[in-house]
Parts: structure tokens; sequence; C-alpha cells
């Protein structure tokens, strides 16, 4: 497998830099000293077409960084973009093709108005659906009425979630929104997508995470904490949503979960990321992936079991509720969070002595997903 | 509201497929189907650009599959 040596981040929100300052931010610190080291560049981007008429990003980004001749290639998968980004590098090194791999998520998309992007984000569905429509956050807002219906949640712990969130993302000088809110705030704020509110769903951001990944022989003559990746499980599940059994299923969340830790030859980690695009996503991934019970994630939140000094901390960064998600940027910077986790430089997020971690990159609405196992140790 | 429906295999869906997912058929015919029972709906604040600004969404059953809804 391959290892994590050296990762970047910018502040995520509304940023006023272009799309490739925004991208440079986040890879120069990494490149500092190494301008001759990378050998492949792997851009995780979806949008740069809609959001800012532009294409080819990824040979513009290495031209910018003045990587003009190293090969590179933009990964596109929506939402998990980030996800199947590291994956491809993980396996330019393994079969050999690279051995220094610079991964880039980036997107900028505040060029836009709320009802623009929600279109744009919508292009993802199957055409017939996408006619009748529904926006991403308006299925989210389906799955939170099934799953208070048949667990019998209660609606405040969907709100939890992103109370929980917020603390987490106050701690974190890169997330977008950097305040705590109250459970009030959350139930107060204006509906999106009934039941659903603004405070339970990712914000529109842009932002850029940047990692370098190597083999993990080399890993050691880069820096004396490199973070392993363990396992990457990939699986996708059907984009139509009239074709599912039942809209609370996330079964590629499930079989990548599956696949990763087995690889990794894990069974419980110490810590999560997960793909938060609204509150309701992060319960039911939690039980997909098995680290809480099935229908029980809403009652492990009220119990604070997924706080930084519960039992099994998810979303430390703050998630995407309130780091924010910068579609291309974020399965990246789950990593990046994994990394610092790992190596005890969470700072305020810090939680107590992990040494595995899991990150969980979804496309559209579990369309696909890639879920990766990190470990201090190979 | 109209399906898809495979001639091989009978299975029928609401999205066009050019391959059914069940028996690999890759004929189709188009039929009418009546609406059932709504699965479960939401009202929209927040609309895609180019649709009404308020509508809810539902996902109905139709025979043997689903679809998706708008009501305005």
């Amino acid at each position: 497998m391959t290892a994590i040596v050296a990762a970047g981040l910018t502040k995520f929100g509304k940023r006023g830099e272009s799309l490739l300052e925004i991208a440079a931010q986040a890879a120069l610190p990494i490149l500092r000293g190494r301008w001759d080291e990378v050998d492949y560049v792997v851009v995780s981007n979806s949008y740069s077409g809609e959001f800012t008429s532009t294409s080819g990003i990824n040979t513009q980004i290495t031209t910018y960084l003045s990587l003009d001749e190293v090969p590179s290639v933009r990964v596109d998968n929506t939402s998990g973009s980030g996800g199947s980004a590291l994956l491809m590098a993980n396996s330019l090194i393994l079969s050999n093709t690279a051995r220094r791999v610079l991964v880039l998520g980036v997107e900028k998309m505040s060029t836009m108005r709320t009802r623009e992007v929600t279109s744009v984000i919508s292009s993802l569905l199957m055409p017939r659906e996408r006619e009748a429509g529904p926006s991403l956050p308006s299925l989210a807002a389906l799955a939170a009425k099934l799953y208070i219906q048949r667990y019998n949640a209660s609606r405040e712990s969907l709100a939890q979630v992103s109370v929980k969130d917020h603390r987490n993302g106050a701690k974190n000088p890169y997330a977008h929104f950097t305040k705590e809110v109250s459970l009030e705030e959350v139930l107060s704020s204006p509906l999106v997508a009934e039941p659903l509110r603004a405070y339970e769903y990712s914000p529109i951001s842009d932002g850029a995470a940047a990692l370098l990944m190597v083999s993990n022989q080399e890993a050691y003559s880069f820096t004396g904490k490199p973070i392993f990746l363990k396992g990457v499980g990939a699986y996708s599940t059907s984009t139509s949503l009239t074709s599912r059994e039942d809209l609370l299923e996330l079964k590629s969340v499930r079989e990548a979960g599956i696949r990763a830790m087995r690889q990794a030859r894990v069974s419980k980690v110490d810590f999560a990321e997960l793909h938060d695009m609204a509150t309701v996503l992060e319960l039911i991934q939690a039980e997909e992936l098995g680290l809480l019970p099935k229908g029980k994630a809403w009652m492990a939140t009220m119990e604070g079991r997924t706080e930084l000094n519960g039992d099994i901390p998810i979303n430390t960064s703050g998630g995407l509720v309130s780091k924010g998600h910068p579609i291309g940027a974020s399965g990246v910077a789950q990593s990046v969070e994994a990394f610092l986790q790992l190596r005890k430089e969470a700072g305020d997020r810090q939680v107590k002595d992990p040494v595995t971690g899991l990150s969980l990159s979804m496309a559209g609405f579990g369309n696909s997903s890639v879920v990766t196992i990190y470990g201090v140790e190979p | 509201m109209k399906l898809y429906a495979c001639v091989k295999c009978g299975m029928e869906f609401f999205e066009r497929r050019a391959v059914c997912p069940t028996c690999r058929g890759e004929e189709f015919m188009e039929r009418e189907a009546q609406l059932g029972e709504a699965l479960v709906e939401t009202q929209l604040f927040v609309t895609p650009a180019g649709f009404p600004e308020k509508y809810k969404i539902s996902l109905i059953k139709v025979d043997g599959t689903k679809a998706l809804v708008r009501r305005e």
C-alpha cells in the first residue's frame, strides 16, 4: 500500500481568489523544496466547467505550479471525487506508474447563486428523475423523514449532528463556519427541504486540499510520521433512485466499508470523517459502516458518543456541514484531517491517541463511495 | 405515468435503460401505469434554477417500480 507524507489545506469558504490560486495555496507548502520529486498529479475536481468555464484543469494547475511536464489527470466523481482521486493515486504508485503523487482537490463554487449551484449539482441525477426537479438536499430530506419514521428518532437528534459538527468546526481554523450553533438556532434556521433546515446542510464553499503520496517503502525518507493507507474500498449503487429498494439503504457505503476494513484487517477505528452533505446522512452512513448499530446512530449522537471525547468521534474536522463542501476538495480534505489526527497535530480538536481512522467519500446520493482506512503503521 | 418494461422478463423502470439489470434483455416497451401510494414526500424551499420556486417532490409506487414526481 501507500502512505501520505505531507498535507496542505486552504481555508474553506467564499474566497476572492481564482480556482488556480486556491489550488496553489494548498499545494505550495507540500511542493516547496520538492519540485523535482513529484512525478504525477491527480486533480480531484468536478465542476470547473460549470462554475468557472474552465476545462483541462489538471494541466492548467500543473502549469500554474510550474510542473509543466509532470503528467496529470483530473478525477471527477462528483462529491466523491476526492476519495476516487486517492484511490487512483494509490493505484498509480502500486502499479509502478508513478512514485510520488500529488493529490490536489479543488473547487470554486461561489461564482454562482444558490439556486444555480443547486441546478448544477442536480445534473448528476438520471435524466427523467432530474426532470421531476429534486435537489440533492431534497433527497436527504426524504431520507430524513424515512429515518425518523422507521427508527422513531427524535427530530432534535438530526439537528444535534449539526450542533456537534459546528462545535468541532469552531476548533478548525480552516473551516467555512468557525462558530458554534445551538440546537435552537439549528431548528429555527430557514427550511431548505422539510424537515431539514439550512444549518443541517453543507454550505457552498471554495477551497482546496492537497496530499503527497508515496510507497510505504519510501515513506520514512520524507517524514518521521508518515500516515499509512491500510485499506481502500470502492462500490457503487444505482444512480436511478426509483430503481433502489429503499432510499435509506446506502449500499455503496456499506460495501465500500466492508472492502476497506477487510483489506486493512481492522474491525473498528478510532475516528471517522463521513460525508455529511446533510445531517441525516452522517447517521445513516455511521450505521452502514458498522460504526454504530442500525437505527441507533441518532441515539448515540444524543448521548455524545460521536463527540471528540466520545467512543467513536465523527467528523472531528467539522464535517461538510461546518467545514464546508468545495466538491472536489472535500474528500481530499477528509484525508488531511485523518493525517492530522493520526499525527496528533489536530490542535484543540485532537482525539485521544488514535491509531486508526476512516474516511468516507460519497458521490451523489450514495451513487458511489470510497472508504479509506488510515493507520500510524502500515 | 409512462413506464418502460423489459420485453423479455417484464421488469419495469421509471428511468430508461439500454439493458435490463435482471435478464440483460435489450428490448423495452412503453406502457401507461396508474400512480400508486406515495412512499415519502418533501416540500422544497430552495429549488434548482429553471424550476418553480416552491413545490413538493414525491417518491411514489407505480406497479413494479417507483416514480419521482413534482407536485406544485
